[in-house]
């Protein structure tokens, strides 16, 4: 399997070429063309650990999913059936698409959102993120994913890697995934007037050594530009 | 305190370097991520102004269409960073001022050194930047200061006269003398040309322009939205 992502970062789009038998995993709707030696099947995703409960938990999350949030977790398999097939990959916002290498016991956590597609070496877990993660308005669940291969992420605006090593904060806004061997825990930001007045929200602070890839544009800010512009 | 823009035009991210102990002020709600060591304080004016000087220049910055509370950020106990973003898709400038003043689009403003000081201020009895607002922000001090835009930056060295379109200009050195009047040559083109009203500048300084203006994106994509619930 080969992954080469075309036109960053504002258009980013991976172009996955695979051999017989190889499998790519994707997020549902983000196809844009394929060659014709596919099969493709609709799953649920973040079954990993694949327990009848885990499978019970991912349905009925996957169900909330599609009916509150307007997004959900199912996800395509693209399966070739010939040599030399190929699958192109885009998410729904304007922005970058990158690729990050499993292997070696290496763990990176992605929100729900910006889980784009993955190999289908790496397994993927579905985590809930916790109730407070309901507070910051950005997705609560999180894709915890492993195993090997490659994993394809997408963001509003750019990428920016961050390689931390100690403690760092995060926006959540502006979260895209980050190292798994990371602890993360959500905080207010400054004292509690800040904490109401400073337009920053709720904040995420990581501690431990990996990346965290950010992205540069938030979705509920734009939201908040467009508001205004709609007519009365 | 060093300022970097990453992702330049579409998506920059402006990165600010601080010592320990530096402070670098920022509009509120712009921050993207930052060291744990690195501190935040909220408020609308800055320190020793009270609250009743604090409570105007917050009052001055919202007619401006900026946050009425501003952040500032300082590192404690070692050097740190801070990444910043604008609202918009767009690039973000960063200017090294050294005494002279500054004028910006109202919207503009992300952040800058403790020693520039941003102003809202009154754009004269014309209409300044057209659709976006009568008051403009005016920076004086010295220090760098990162202002952003909708679209790319380019900047226009002016020597002699140049003409922008009201909805495309982010900033300017106070250096330069303008007018706002109408384009073309009569009402006509006034009402026909699509360009309604035009900044005249003159002397010598610099110019920032915007490649795409705010208020026509609006303009486009706002009727196509379904109306409002109330």
């Amino acid at each position: 399997m080969q992954v080469r992502v075309e036109s960053r970062p504002s258009y980013g789009m991976a172009v996955v070429s695979l051999d017989a038998r190889e499998t790519i995993v994707a997020e549902s709707g983000s196809m844009v063309a394929m060659s014709d030696g596919l099969r493709v099947t609709t799953e649920f995703n973040g079954t990993g650990g694949g327990g009848l409960f885990d499978w019970i938990g991912a349905v009925f999350v996957a169900l909330v999913r599609k009916f509150l949030a307007g997004e959900t977790l199912f996800v395509n398999h693209f399966r070739a059936i010939s040599e030399g097939q190929e699958v192109m990959l885009a998410p729904a916002m304007v922005g970058d698409v990158e690729q990050v290498e499993l292997g070696n016991g290496r763990k990176v956590t992605v929100q729900a959102t910006s889980f784009l597609a993955s190999g289908s070496r790496v397994v993927v877990d579905l985590i809930w993120g916790g109730f407070q993660m309901l507070l910051s308005k950005e997705g609560a669940f999180f894709m915890r994913c492993s195993g090997e291969g490659p994993l394809l992420i997408n963001a509003y605006g750019a990428i920016e890697k961050v390689v931390v090593d100690g403690s760092y904060v995060v926006d959540t806004g502006h979260l895209v995934a980050f190292e798994g061997s990371m602890t993360h825990r959500l905080k207010r930001v400054g004292n509690w007037k800040s904490t109401l007045l400073s337009g920053e929200g709720l904040v995420m602070e990581f501690k431990g050594q990996g990346t965290i890839w950010l992205q540069t544009r938030n979705m509920n800010a734009l939201v908040g530009w467009i508001r205004p512009q709609l007519p009365k | 305190m060093k300022i970097t823009v990453n992702h330049k035009p579409a998506y920059a991210l402006a990165v600010v370097d601080l010592e320990e102990g530096e402070t670098v002020v920022a509009e509120g709600g712009a921050m993207v991520s930052k060291d744990s060591h690195v501190g935040m304080q909220t408020s609308a004016g800055k320190k020793g102004q009270g609250a009743l000087g604090g409570l105007l220049k917050g009052l001055k910055r919202m007619v401006a269409g900026e946050s009425f509370f501003q952040n500032r950020f300082t590192p404690e106990g070692a050097p740190g960073h801070v990444t910043f973003a604008p609202t918009l898709v767009g690039d973000i400038a960063v200017h090294e001022m050294t005494g002279g003043s500054l004028f910006l689009q109202s919207t503009a403003f992300l952040c800058s050194a403790e020693g520039v000081e941003v102003d809202a201020k009154w754009g004269g009895a014309k209409t300044f930047f057209g659709g976006e607002g009568l008051i403009m922000l005016k920076a004086t001090g010295a220090g760098p200061i990162a202002f952003n835009s909708f679209g790319a930056i380019r900047e226009v060295d002016v020597d002699g006269s140049f003409v922008v379109d009201t909805g495309h200009i982010v900033a300017f050195e106070e250096s330069l003398t303008f007018k706002v009047r109408r384009f073309g040559g009569g009402w006509k083109s006034f009402f026909l040309s699509g360009e309604g009203l035009v900044c005249n500048f003159s002397g010598t300084g610099r110019l920032w322009i915007q490649t795409r203006n705010p208020a026509e994106f609006g303009r486009a994509v706002g009727p196509l939205l379904p109306p409002r619930e109330h």
